[in-house]
């Protein structure tokens, strides 16, 4: 059978100059020209990305700083929805086109599904949404359950923290907590309280949204946690690598939480570039903005790293891999100067 | 009973009978299990909420790969259904088609409620099934969808490797869907039935097409020709023709180029065209024996 599998060239010669395996970077992995400014050529994954809020510029960016893979929390969108219907669409387009805008600059696409904790106080919107995330939340490349938990800490909200704890146990699935911005410290004790009085595992939780006042007790009660590297409102980058250095990155995971907001989709790679420009172990940073993200969300059985160390393993007609054109045609500008002429085959 | 009525009676049958082979191949692929997990699934189809979550978590049940279709099996399918090509379906395909079926059953906007929820792979299994639906299931809005898609496989899902579009698509949407094709970068080649269905019309949208493309100096996709060989002449073709080395007595050498654009222009009408394929291809013989076709432009 014929495939001409142009795009097949074109992914690997732009992959070639990235290291293909998930080990820490070392010296040899950057290039020598920008060893100590910019784009560490190792691999990272952005486990809380809003991309549906973002542009092709911003996947460009992200596939040339190094990101392989993202997830893409459901979340609101900075207006409520007041229909379920526009929820539902949201939820195929997280699921569907954006994973297929990631596939044209070579990143995987994974997504969690969720209500979020703002528009759980919109109690017939809510009911009317966990009626239909079952039917989502099963679905291919679906990593967790989430973003959900409190936002102002309301009954409304711990309702339905409740019953979609109780959905990511039913499905097996792993649950992002978004802790609250405001009385973070005593929502984010009280969202881990709540997941143990459910009896769902430490190991299965990603706690995002951490910062110096939460992380000892995020990681002394066994949860993944997660630092959203968003400088107005979380976290700052600086901030970050101070504390990768204090405390290590066993379970550490940093994101950009990038959504429509002033926020930062390269903040992953910036924030490992400053780290081992630091001191902090390349290991560390491998595990804090790659291996863990890896190990916590491959739970689901639904991220892999064969899907981008092996390609052509998963299915290509999710993404540009499996084109097979033939191009050709009279180019109208083009003059041969040593008089030969030329065969103008893209194959 | 009228001659209509009862093709469509056969043809019915026909996808009866080939569903039922389908989900002999599927229930032989998949793990006992998961085999078990289906066969409830489709017992509880008229449960919408049970189809629905079942559809939706097919991928984890079949995991990814091709559904397994040998030669023997490759004979069967297209002896159930002209054209039924199985084994460029996935085995989650097979699955999702089957649930789809059943739901149909009894539900006939089945294929719609799917569909709103569908992600990408989804959506590519709902499409490959168009073959498999009863002929009452109207798909036209479904399909109409489908063909506006920027995702490439969604599209393919629909054009490629399947009998439906040339069979079912009037002749407006058969042609935006090879022009949409063409402008998505997408290969004519595993369309079927593409030959019988060219037409005057095309013809004139193809030629258009690459006048546009050579305007902006980009790259024709070189099946083009074969939408124009039969309405165009020797001068509306030539100015979009890529160069291509030839010997002094100005024979082409051999190479992907030259053999599509052998295949793409052999059956011309235009006498000057013709001729001048006949004086400037090498793959006169290797086309009479037909060892040079579209499935192995690369292979020969
Ligand atoms: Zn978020």
């Amino acid at each position: 059978m014929l495939a001409l599998r142009v795009s097949d060239g074109k992914y690997a010669t732009e992959r070639q100059d990235r290291p293909l395996c998930g080990r820490p970077p070392t010296e040899n992995d950057m290039n020598p020209d920008i060893k100590d400014s910019t784009a560490i050529r190792q691999m990272f994954i952005d486990p809380h990305a809003h991309m549906i809020s973002r542009t092709t510029d911003d996947y460009e960016a992200m596939a040339a700083a190094g990101i392989v893979a993202l997830i893409e929390p459901a979340f609101w969108q900075g207006q409520p929805r007041t229909h379920v219907a526009t929820y539902e669409d949201y939820l195929s387009a997280i699921l569907g086109f954006e994973r297929f805008r990631a596939s044209q600059f070579g990143i995987r696409h994974y997504c969690t599904i969720g209500l979020n904790s703002k528009e759980a106080n919109d109690e017939s919107l809510a009911e009317a949404v966990m009626d239909i995330l079952p039917r989502f939340a099963a679905k291919d490349g679906v990593v967790a359950i989430g973003e959900i938990g409190y936002d102002e800490q309301t009954e409304l909200e711990d309702r339905y923290f409740r019953a979609q704890i109780e959905l990511a146990k039913e499905l097996e699935l792993p649950v992002l907590v978004h802790t609250p911005h405001r009385d973070k410290k005593a929502g984010t004790t009280r969202s881990m309280d709540v997941c143990e009085e459910h009896g769902i595992d430490p190991r299965m939780v990603i706690v995002d949204h951490n910062n110096e006042e939460t992380i000892d007790e995020v990681l002394e009660r066994g949860y993944w946690a997660a630092f959203s590297v968003y400088p107005s409102t979380k976290m700052g980058k600086e901030r970050m690598v101070r504390l990768m250095k204090s405390y290590g990155a066993e379970r550490v995971i940093v994101n950009s939480a990038c959504d429509w907001g002033i926020s930062e989709p390269l903040a992953v790679a910036k924030t490992a570039e400053l780290a081992l420009s630091s001191g902090v172990p390349a290991e560390a940073v491998h595990l804090s903005c790659y291996a863990n993200a890896l190990a916590a969300y491959g739970q689901s059985g639904q991220i892999s790293d064969s899907h981008w160390l092996t390609p052509m393993e998963i299915d290509q007609r999710e993404s540009f891999a499996g084109n097979s054109i033939l191009r050709g045609g009279r180019e109208p500008v083009v003059e041969h100067h040593d008089g030969r002429r030329t065969p103008n085959e893209a194959a | 009973m009228s001659s209509t009525q009862r093709t469509t009676e056969s043809a019915d049958s026909a996808r009866i009978r080939a569903a039922a082979q389908l989900h002999k191949w599927v229930v032989a692929a998949l793990a006992s299990d998961e085999a078990q997990w289906l066969d409830e699934a489709l017992t509880k189809a008229d449960v919408r909420r049970s189809l629905d979550i079942a559809f939706s978590r097919t991928g984890r049940k079949t995991g990814t790969g091709r559904l397994t279709v040998d030669i023997a099996a490759q004979a069967t399918a297209a002896s159930l259904i002209a054209g039924w090509q199985p084994e460029h379906w996935d085995l989650s395909d097979a699955v999702r088609i089957l649930l789809a079926i059943a739901a149909l059953e009894h539900d006939p906007t089945a294929l719609d409620r799917l569909a709103r929820h569908a992600d990408i792979g989804e959506q590519c299994a709902l499409y490959r099934g168009l073959v498999l639906y009863p002929a009452d299931v109207d798909v036209s809005d479904l399909v109409g969808r489908g063909l506006r898609t920027h995702a490439q496989p969604v599209f393919e899902s629909i054009a490629h490797y399947s009998p439906w579009p040339a069979r079912e698509l009037d002749q407006h949407r058969w042609n935006h869907l090879v022009l949409k094709a063409m402008f998505m970068d997408i290969a004519l080649w595993p369309i079927q039935g593409f030959d019988d269905r060219r037409n005057a019309d095309l013809a004139r949208m193809a030629l258009d097409f690459a006048a546009e493309r050579y305007a902006a100096a980009r790259a024709l996709p070189l099946e083009l020709f074969r939408c124009v060989a039969p309405f165009a002449s020797l001068s509306e073709v030539i100015r979009y023709m890529p160069d291509v080395q030839a010997d002094a007595r100005g024979r082409w050498q051999d190479t992907v180029t030259t053999r599509a654009l052998s295949l793409s222009l052999w059956d011309s009408t235009d006498r000057d065209l013709t001729e001048f394929i006949r004086a400037h291809s090498p793959h006169e013989a290797v086309i009479q024996s037909g060892e040079l076709h579209w499935g192995a432009l690369v292979a020969i």
